[in-house]
């Protein structure tokens, strides 16, 4: 059994392969179902050990593909660990992963780079297997860049205009950055425990780190400035909605269900690092709250579809994170589970929205959907429910269980996390009324197109329809006479700790609950008599309203101007500055010299190398100068 | 030393070639040639340890870099093919030429006498001043090879004096004599100061920041091939060398040279590194890659022992391999774009997904991330540079490395970007036999990547 592990990443692999090989022998039709094929049946092979596990019978192991770093001293393997956790989000990433391939079969159907669209799709899920599978931080890495790789060709998929390539390139820097902390990271924990394998690691950590609380945190907060970038925290998320510029079914699977959870799952899989570090912990919170309540007042206002769910999806990151910073894992890997669900229910209800508006994606111009896309109506409504936290649906169970744990920390903790609810509510419901009720506002030619999307779209969105609706039972609270089903899951082996018994009472619990209930349906109401009732549709040409909250949350604080004056501007100017003296002035003007010479031909390439050369040399002689001098210094 | 004989004596067949009528059958019968040569090479003179009139020292390190070196001439060989094919250059002179140079690159590994060292800098050197102004009807090859020429003489000069100077310390050109007198006498500033213009001479074939100023001009202004050429072998062949000087000249090295090599490995690495941001041009990208690349080597050479001198086979095999190929589809490219811009690369995954997915891999490679070869040689690299103490520079090394991903991912999304056509460009397929070597050096990055250790237990031999 444990011999066919090899099978899952590397049938989305052969997946790329034969689709990247031989393009232009496969029909373009097939290219998808291909596609689709392959992680199917990565995710059947998955199912051999998430059933088990599912049973509590799963035996964890490691599977060794190869001794792959032998230096005497460090070793690596290049394995994979298959144990509750890992197998948990390889389950999401290939159950997912295919609804989604299923999808983009309808979606992509008339697009010209399908066969190069899925043969990326396909390279994705082997990049987040490998990163999820991996026993070591050098495996994890491999994927971590993977995954950045295909979401930068999946940003640039449309690559029709310069404001893509921006996207990528933003999303690139930003990755960058939080590379550069993950690698920093890495590299401390390598040269103080001598291994980079989870189970060395995690097993030595304590000893070794436990007279230097100082480098500990200091590790910590280096994996953590990784996360940040991956997972689209403050201040590394602006390039998520940036990214919003790909294919709708690549922002379901990449820029919501999977991807961006790779933070949350590399700081799940050391929370034994993090537990010795209280001070990460603590700024993990506060990054967390910062970003939940920071990209929801952005959400408020903003108009296009996708964008209102991608500031949703850094949001809920950050409710993640909140989660994590309370040392609650369990309850941060469970959010993420329930998003998954109806986050890429929404993106793809979204995308179902677009194909039948013929692209148009700003909700200003939609209304009264409800009647021409009545299935896509009914799941998305399912979404949005789920996601304002409504019971019995997915969402009130996590977004319940994250907030009963902030509460234990400090009841302000926990009207800070009701807060930020509040306003998931007030947006999701704010652009499903606009989207959904109402007349529609669009042209007349859009409004003949209207149509429900076929079968392939509408079966997915089903699916993921009931996973939103019931995915909150695993882990009913006590409360409710539940178990925590999934906390105990995950708690197999000690892989993740369990929570303390809670020390509020049940009243208090339900009290806490009764309060954040009505809120929210106070904020649905709100919504419905200011968007349905009084059809308060925002106006086209943004001046609605002018208030400085308005304008702060619809130009989205800022932020991106922000960073373009403190961190690009003076990037540039530095950058000029010293290169204008190597570059501009001397390789530059040698550059021109040349061209002035070829035009001067004959007589004027003499002279010219002449020039240039003497500068070179002249360079050169100092350099040998400075060298001398510097041996005097040292 | 048969591998030198026999490598010359292929360059002089090479320039016989058209006169004797062996026109058409000479490069079957040079890669024929040159593959027994690294036969015969290593079956003589491995595990065999022989100094050859006191001038050479064969050992395992000369047999391995050598094997590495002629390999790289067989592969350089294959790739350059086609354009011998489609342009007018004189190609049993081309060949002959090449071939002189590998003859310098062997003795640059083998040397244990200062003149041999002076020969072989030398006899590697001319050959490519010639080689660079190859296209006559090019201006910029022209300048180029004059540039090369001049500076190349500068260093040669600093490279004199610094021998000089060492005579003049020790009275002998011996390595061997020069390496007891050293043990002897630890402090002497005469000494002193000749190995550091050595290595400062050295700094220069190996484009080290401050001397790399030729560089970016002779790689773009030279045919591609050479470029091809100059950036695989002369940089491997010059590392070699200089590894093997600076470990024969000390037997341990002092601390001023030691923080003298960091110091110049971390401004090679930021300034090649930046500077590389900034171009447009694929040749200028891949010269100021070569010049950051240089800067991470550099780490390595104050690394004495069997873990220094694997790790430096490693890098430089896993940088060859990642560079030949990339300048094979640089030139496809050119030819057809007509010009080594970024844009021409664009809609190249579409026209050609073989050259597309060669230069991907070497990208990735030489950006060190895994699954390629360059990621486990930077792993390596930096892991020995961390344990030798070299923290800092390792810090830059990782932030140069990271600036790094990002010209060579350009390229890859620039590959990958749609274009109006959408059709196959025949014109731009590769001819069969490079075909092969394409995808034998495309199975090599993986497989060095996947299972380093066939590598790392050959460098612990050494």
């Amino acid at each position: 059994m444990k011999d066919f592990v090899w099978l899952i990443p590397t049938l989305p692999l052969a997946g790329f392969l034969i689709l990247s090989l031989f393009k232009s022998f496969i029909p373009k039709g097939l290219s998808g179902y291909l596609a689709t094929l392959a992680v199917v049946s990565s995710f059947i092979v998955v199912l051999n050990w998430f059933i088990p596990a599912l049973r509590g019978e799963l035996t964890p192991f490691t599977w060794v593909a190869w001794d792959w770093i032998n230096l005497g001293k460090y070793h690596l393997n290049f394995a994979f660990q298959i144990d509750v956790l890992s197998i948990w989000f390889m389950a999401i990433i290939t159950g997912i992963g295919s609804l989604i391939h299923l999808y983009s079969i309808a979606y992509m159907h008339d697009d010209d780079g399908i066969t190069r669209y899925f043969s990326y799709l396909n390279l994705f899920i082997f990049s987040m297997l490998i990163l999820v599978m991996g026993s070591n931080f050098v495996v994890l890495f491999a994927g971590w860049e993977g995954v950045g790789l295909c979401s930068y060709l999946l940003i640039g998929f449309w690559f029709k205009n310069n404001a893509y390539n921006d996207a990528a390139k933003k999303a690139f820097i930003m990755n960058r950055i939080g590379d550069l902390g993950f690698l920093l990271g890495m590299l401390l924990l390598f040269m103080h425990v001598g291994s980079l394998d989870y189970t060395t690691v995690l097993e030595q950590a304590p000893q070794v780190f436990h007279k230097n609380a100082g480098l500990i945190t200091v590790i910590t907060l280096l994996l953590f400035v990784g996360a940040t970038g991956k997972s689209a925290q403050v201040p590394l998320y602006t390039w998520l909605p940036d990214a919003m510029a790909g294919p709708t079914p690549v922002s379901a699977l990449i820029h919501a269900a999977t991807m961006v959870t790779a933070g949350i799952y590399m700081i799940t899989r050391t929370n034994i690092l993090f537990d010795l570090a209280p001070i990460t912990l603590d700024i993990v919170y506060y990054i967390g709250t910062a970003t939940a309540i920071l990209a929801a007042l952005i959400g408020l206002t903003q108009n296009d579809i996708k964008k209102v769910l991608a500031y949703s999806t850094v949001s809920q990151l950050g409710f993640m994170f909140m989660a994590l910073g309370m040392g609650a894992y369990s309850i941060a890997v469970f959010h993420v589970t329930t998003h998954a669900f109806f986050k890429a229910l929404l993106f793809l209800g979204s995308g179902s929205v677009i194909h039948a508006m013929g692209g148009e994606q700003d909700i200003r111009y939609m209304g009264g959907l409800r009647h021409k896309l009545p299935i896509t109506f009914i799941t998305f409504l399912i979404g949005t429910l789920a996601i304002a936290g409504i019971p019995p649906l997915a969402g009130f169970f996590s977004k319940d269980a994250i907030l009963a744990v902030a509460f234990e920390h400090s009841p302000i903790y926990w009207g800070i996390g009701v807060f930020a609810a509040l306003l998931t509510t007030f947006y999701m419901f704010r652009m499903f009324f606009l989207t959904f009720f109402g007349s529609f506002r669009g042209s007349d030619k859009q409004k003949e197109h209207l149509h429900e999307s076929p079968l392939l779209m509408t079966l997915p969105l089903a699916v993921l329809a009931l996973l939103s609706f019931g995915g909150g039972f695993i882990n009913i609270p006590h409360v409710f006479g539940g178990h925590q089903w999934f906390s105990h899951y995950l708690n197999q082996k000690s892989l993740v700790p369990l929570l303390g018994e809670s020390s509020i009472s049940v009243t208090t619990e339900y009290i806490l609950m009764a309060i954040a209930l009505i809120l929210v349906m106070a904020t649905i109401l709100f919504t419905y008599i200011s968007y349905v009732k009084k059809h308060n549709i925002p106006s086209a040409d943004n001046s609605e309203s002018t208030t400085l909250g308005y304008k702060l949350s619809y130009n989205k604080f800022y932020i991106d101007e922000i960073y373009h004056s403190i961190i690009v501007k003076p990037l540039h100017i530095a950058s000029d500055t010293v290169f204008s003296f190597i570059e501009k002035y001397i390789l530059d003007g040698i550059v021109k010299s040349i061209g002035l010479g070829v035009q001067k031909a004959g007589s004027g390439i003499r002279h010219i190398q002449s020039g240039s050369t003497n500068t070179y040399a002249l360079f050169m002689i100092l350099g040998v100068a400075l060298v001398i001098l510097i041996q005097i210094v040292l | 030393m048969k591998a030198i004989i026999f490598t010359s004596a292929l360059g002089i067949l090479a320039m016989i070639s058209e006169i004797i009528g062996l026109k058409k059958i000479i490069l079957p019968l040079l890669i024929v040639g040159l593959l027994l040569t690294i036969g015969v090479n290593i079956y003589t003179e491995w595990n065999y340890t022989q100094v050859y009139y006191g001038m050479m020292l064969a050992d395992n390190y000369y047999v391995a870099f050598s094997t590495v070196l002629l390999s790289i001439t067989v592969l350089w060989l294959l790739l350059s093919s086609e354009s011998y094919l489609n342009e007018e250059y004189n190609r049993g002179d081309h060949y002959a030429l090449i071939l002189f140079s590998t003859v310098g690159g062997l003795l640059l590994v083998s040397f244990n006498n200062l003149a041999t060292l002076f020969m072989g800098v030398e006899i590697l050197s001319i050959p490519l001043y010639i080689l660079a102004g190859s296209d006559k009807n090019n201006k910029y090859s022209i300048e180029a090879s004059i540039k090369y020429f001049l500076l190349g003489s500068f260093a040669t000069g600093i490279m004199l004096l610094g021998i000089a100077l060492l005579y003049g310390a020790t009275g002998t050109f011996d390595l061997g004599l020069i390496a007891q007198y050293n043990a002897k006498n630890m402090d002497n500033t005469l000494y002193y100061g000749g190995t550091l213009l050595l290595t400062l001479s050295f700094a220069f074939k190996v484009s080290a920041v401050p001397f790399h100023f030729w560089a970016p001009d002779v790689y773009t202004g030279a045919p591609t091939f050479i470029t091809a050429f100059m950036s695989a072998f002369v940089k491997v062949a010059a590392f070699a060398g200089f590894y093997h000087f600076i470990q024969q000249a000390y037997l341990s090295i002092p601390l001023p040279m030691e923080n003298t090599i960091i110091l110049l490995s971390g401004a090679t690495i930021l300034v090649g590194n930046i500077a590389a941001v900034y171009q447009t041009d694929m040749k200028r990208i891949l010269a100021f890659s070569g010049i950051a690349q240089a800067g991470y080597l550099l780490l390595l050479l104050p690394i004495q022992g069997e873990l220094g001198k694997s790790s430096l086979l490693v890098y430089l095999i896993a940088y060859g391999i990642a560079n030949l190929p990339a300048f094979y589809v640089l030139y496809k490219v050119s030819r057809i774009g007509g010009s080594t811009n970024l844009e021409s690369f664009e809609g190249l995954g579409k026209k050609q997904p073989i050259l597309a997915l060669v230069l991907t891999l070497s990208m990735i490679s030489l950006a060190g991330l895994p699954p390629a070869a360059g990621f486990f040689g930077k792993f390596y690299l930096f892991t020995l540079s961390i344990n030798n103490g070299y923290l800092w520079s390792v810090l830059i090394a990782v932030i140069g490395s990271l600036i790094s991903i990002y010209y060579y991912f350009k390229v890859i999304i620039r590959m990958y970007t749609s274009t109006e056509s959408t059709t196959g460009d025949s014109s731009l397929s590769p001819s069969l036999q490079v075909y092969v070597t394409l995808v034998v050096l495309l199975v090599s990055i993986l497989i060095l990547g996947l299972f380093p250790d066939i590598l790392v237990s050959i460098g612990r031999l050494l």
